[in-house]
């Protein structure tokens, strides 16, 4: 054979010819080259970015080697949320990168309901062509978008959807703290606040577990706490991994967090016990509130909570004795972000009843992080398209929900009506989360268009027609990410490795062709270094120096303690009462709302909550996360022990857990770690995707369980509005 | 027609990796094909036959049916290779990643990612790409003054180009650096082969060629032993 045919035929170009390969010394075995790598000595590169195995994205070093891989993360000290230490799913979640799971070539359906690679050109070119003439036939505001919000994703979904016309993107929002952040939002104009927990004399937490849910921070200010000697309460169905901290678990029935805040309420008001001053010049509709919560005696909520009325009495005093520097502690998603029908005004009572302790701003008590953020862009290269003039699907039917979040599952479920006829995903599992899978799929697959971006095959990814792979967010540089805290930063997520899969995509390059495909590509004449660099200049920064030094603080715009007196409200004071609330079918100040449903003989609520090594469903595929779970049985449900000796069920045993929607089996762990009337399932298990090796077929999902249905007015999907049986496999 | 043993190896490597249609034809031509078959024939049973030039006696060793190393269904299959759309249409369900069909041809999804523990914290995991197989070739690679090609740039332990590797080398004389290499880059075809024999049917092609190559590598390692006792 010649060299040209073997040139020809060879994959390998021989640049110096075969005669060259001939002549070398070059070749070396396998276990000499191991040898080699194992004495080698290579300069270490030192790359910034942000972690993306949960929400918080806390910043970290990643030391990258000669041969591209690292070795070392280190947690970014100067990043509020990381705090300088990372959690086990960032360092865990950093081995996606390289997973066989991963999605590694533009995906379509075909005829046989199987995913088949295609190039890039023939899905941009077929994604655009059906947006279009969707946009001809029925309007830009006939597509939705739906993201896990991410410093790039945020910036270039919007603009896409905004360029082509249409008002609809949609975070996670229904499915985590939309209810909490609207309820709030009505009461003090704020959709949030930061307990100052290791600065109080007490805290009470609602639900919420800084140790099982964790952000790095926020568990060191619980751990400071302790040593502080601050009272810490910790109220929630299940004895959580924060109770190592607590002075004291209070064990509660799901969804009745409302019924104690307003038996606490009511103690303190019974008894003039709360800031009369500041509620008489900073507030609004007090009185409503007073005379509403006369009827509920600690008598009246030990009934419906569990939680008997001199307990009930005696916290309400604490929380009074340790004025002005207590709270309730916020919340995230647990108890009410999303779990009920009452969730919403839960939330609106937790800032009223904050409200009569005279907490807001106070050091110890409730504070609004301090926040900086890029200036506007002026070069016209950045110019951004005009806001569509409509209002995102589902602001009308959930008048008080969060725009800015969106009710994505009321959008999704106007499939089927043709209003909605083309839906975006952009790193959203939607349907194996949102609501109740099945449904959701079944929503989805009615789509005239539904395209999915991803880095793995996901239960949201399956239901539709394109998958577009997406890079891991360690082979990409996103827009500056600016974060709040008493001392704000701004931080940047920066390539950490090369690209490992030629033909996937980043964010930013996929929404820009996509929309030169869709012909609205004027908005994205930029690369994302330009952009980023650009916001950056606004604030006097570079992108070179953020590369540098990976978070960047401003000490001059630290928060400064001081009692709040004014609010983001229409006059500038809390409300008490709320005419939107009352427009939306609620009374104007918080009263009880019972669940949706209450478990009757040998039922069980069924309630979720994250484990310290996962995230929702997003980790469990991630195979040392999973090793964890399977070493220690975590995707068992956890049963009261009291309970389940009447059941003659013991731990360990295998169980079928049914609903009106659904039968699954797994483990049970006995313990009396959680009232009886609850089932805890953890919320991280159940992968229905065989493309997941690691997660699929693991334990049970919890959204399985619960029906598709929407929370009134505040849009949540009400997570935990589903009672269960459990029986005894075999019995 | 002779077939030599780099011209072999170069054609196998196409079997599993991106060409165009003219050279996939070109490969699988009539005379081509079966020239392949006779020549992988001889390098089933001959331990001494891998890089050598066909000796006249091993002339008699092609009418020894394949069936004695290949189920029928598998020899059926070897002698009718897909067209380029049917290898298109196998590429785009079975060489991606990410689908419970994907069965990428690529060594370091079937081996510890490395076995060093100081090199990476996601050391003897499994079903990683990149791993130190990957780096070894791509280092290999270079140092032969050789280039990867922009498509499997990114797996430089993918089966065409170990297989395109054994090609550059026996072309360029050096038989035993070669052996060496098929010898080591070989060993995960076994675990490769479960995957092609969970896809059924439409594998067999596919499934047949892995069988070919396990059967090269047993008659080596039988040459090694052979060496090892004389010594």
């Amino acid at each position: 054979m010649t060299e040209t045919t073997i040139t020809r035929r060879s994959f390998l170009a021989a640049s110096a010819g075969v005669a060259a390969v001939a002549a070398t010394s070059g070749f070396v075995g396998f276990s000499a080259w191991e040898a080699e790598q194992a004495h080698a000595a290579g300069e270490k590169k030192a790359v910034h970015s942000l972690c993306n195995s949960c929400s918080s994205k806390c910043g970290f070093t990643a030391y990258v080697g000669e041969d591209g891989r690292f070795t070392e993360m280190v947690g970014d000290p100067d990043h509020p949320y990381c705090d300088g230490t990372l959690c086990a799913r960032g360092y865990g979640y950093a081995s996606i990168a390289w997973s066989e799971d991963r999605l590694t070539d533009p995906l379509k359906k075909n005829d046989q309901g199987k995913f088949e690679a295609i190039s890039w050109d023939q899905a941009l070119s077929e994604i655009a062509e059906k947006t279009n003439a969707i946009i001809a036939s029925d309007g830009p505001q006939s597509l939705i978008m739906i993201q896990d919000p991410r410093p790039s994703g945020s910036f270039y979904t919007k603009r896409f959807m905004n360029a082509l016309g249409s008002a609809n993107v949609y975070t996670h929002g229904v499915s985590c703290n939309m209810s909490k952040n609207s309820g709030m939002t009505q009461a003090i104009g704020a959709a949030d606040f930061t307990a100052d927990v290791a600065n109080a004399n007490m805290i009470m937490f609602l639900g919420r577990s800084y140790a099982d849910g964790i952000r790095p921070s926020s568990l060191h200010q619980l751990r400071d706490a302790k040593a502080n000697g601050v009272h810490i309460v910790i109220v929630d169905p299940r004895q959580n991994a924060s109770c190592l901290y607590a002075d004291e678990w209070v064990p509660i029935k799901p969804g009745t967090d409302l019924a104690l805040i307003l038996a606490m309420a009511h103690v303190l008001i019974k008894d003039g016990k709360y800031d009369a001053d500041y509620i008489a010049n900073y507030t609004v509709g007090f009185e409503d509130w007073a005379q509403r919560v006369q009827e509920y005696t600690p008598e009246w909520a030990a009934e419906i909570t569990g939680i008997p009325a001199e307990t009930i009495e005696r916290l309400a005093n604490e929380m009074w004795e340790a004025a002005p520097k207590a709270c309730i502690e916020q919340g995230w998603r647990a108890a009410f972000g999303c779990a009920h029908q009452n969730s919403g005004e839960t939330a609106r009572a937790l800032c009223l009843f904050n409200t009569l302790l005279g907490c807001w701003g106070i050091e110890g008590g409730a504070y609004f992080p301090a926040s900086a953020s890029a200036g506007k862009l002026t070069d016209p290269k950045f110019a951004a398209p005009a806001a569509p003039a409509e209002k995102i699907i589902g602001q009308a039917e959930y008048p008080v929900s969060s725009g800015g979040m969106g009710v994505s599952t009321f959008a999704l479920s106007t499939i089927p009506e043709g209003r909605v006829k083309g839906v975006f995903f952009y790193q959203s599992n939607c349907v194996a989360g949102y609501s109740n899978p099945a449904q959701l799929s079944e929503f989805v697959q009615a789509a005239e268009l539904s395209v999915a971006i991803d880095v793995q095959m996901t239960e949201t990814c399956q239901a539709c027609q394109y998958v577009l792979p997406d890079t891991s967010y360690l082979e990409r540089l996103e827009v500056p990410e600016f974060v709040g805290g008493k001392i704000p930063v701004v931080s940047l997520r920066d390539r950490v490795l090369e690209k490992i899969h030629p033909n996937t995509k980043p964010v930013d390059e996929i929404f820009t062709e996509l929309a030169n495909a869709c012909g609205v590509g004027q908005y994205f004449q930029f690369t994302i270094d330009e952009l980023a660099d650009a916001q950056l200049q606004t604030i006097g920064l570079s992108l070179d120096e953020l590369r540098e030094k990976g978070t960047i603080t401003f000490p001059e715009k630290a928060l400064k303690y001081g009692l709040k007196t004014t609010w983001n409200t229409a006059d500038k004071k809390v409300h008490f009462t709320s005419d939107a609330c009352v427009a939306a079918g609620f009374p104007a100040s918080p009263g009880w709302l019972e669940p949706l449903v209450m478990p009757g003989e040998g039922q069980f609520r069924l309630v979720g909550g994250k484990q310290a090594i996962h995230t929702h469903t997003q980790t469990a595929n991630i195979e040392p996360l999973m090793a964890i779970t399977k070493m220690y049985g975590l995707e068992r449900i956890w049963m009261n022990a009291d309970v389940a000796a009447s059941m003659g069920i013991e731990d360990g045993d295998e169980v079928e857990v049914s609903s009106d929607t659904h039968t699954g089996r797994t483990r049970v762990k006995v313990t009396q770690r959680i009232e009886p009337t609850s089932i805890y399932l953890p919320s991280h298990y159940g992968c229905s995707v065989p493309e997941q090796r690691t997660a699929y077929n693991v334990g049970l999902r919890q959204m399985d369980f619960v029906p598709f249905h929407i929370e009134p007015g505040y849009g949540g999907t009400m997570s935990q509005e589903t009672l269960v049986t459990v029986k005894k496999v075999g019995a | 027609m002779m077939m030599d043993d780099a011209r072999l190896f170069a054609a196998l490597a196409q079997c599993f990796g991106p060409v165009d249609q003219s050279e996939w034809e070109r490969t699988t031509s009539d005379d081509e094909w079966q020239a392949l078959i006779a020549r992988l024939r001889m390098l089933l049973q001959q331990p001494d036959a891998f890089g050598a030039v066909e000796a006249p006696l091993l002339r008699a060793h092609r009418a020894v049916p394949l069936q004695e190393f290949l189920s029928s269904r598998e020899v059926d299959a070897l002698f009718a290779p897909p067209s380029f759309a049917e290898k298109q249409s196998f590429a785009a369900r079975h060489f991606t990643g990410g689908l419970p069909e994907s069965a990428l041809p690529i060594e370091s999804l079937y081996v510890e990612w490395t076995n060093d523990p100081k090199r990476s914290p996601f050391a003897r995991q499994k079903g990683l790409y990149s791993a130190d197989t990957a780096l070894y070739m791509r280092d290999l690679i270079a140092d032969l003054g050789l280039e990867l090609p922009e498509s499997l740039a990114a797996y430089p332990d993918h089966l065409s180009l170990e297989l395109d590797m054994v090609s550059v080398l026996l072309e360029a004389g050096r038989t035993d650096d070669a052996r060496q290499l098929f010898l080591e880059r070989s060993a995960w075809l076994t675990a490769y082969r479960l995957k092609l024999v969970a896809l059924g049917e439409e594998a067999l092609f596919y499934l047949a060629l892995i069988d070919v190559l396990l059967g090269v590598r047993a008659q080596l390692e039988a040459d090694e032993g052979c060496e090892l006792e004389s010594a």
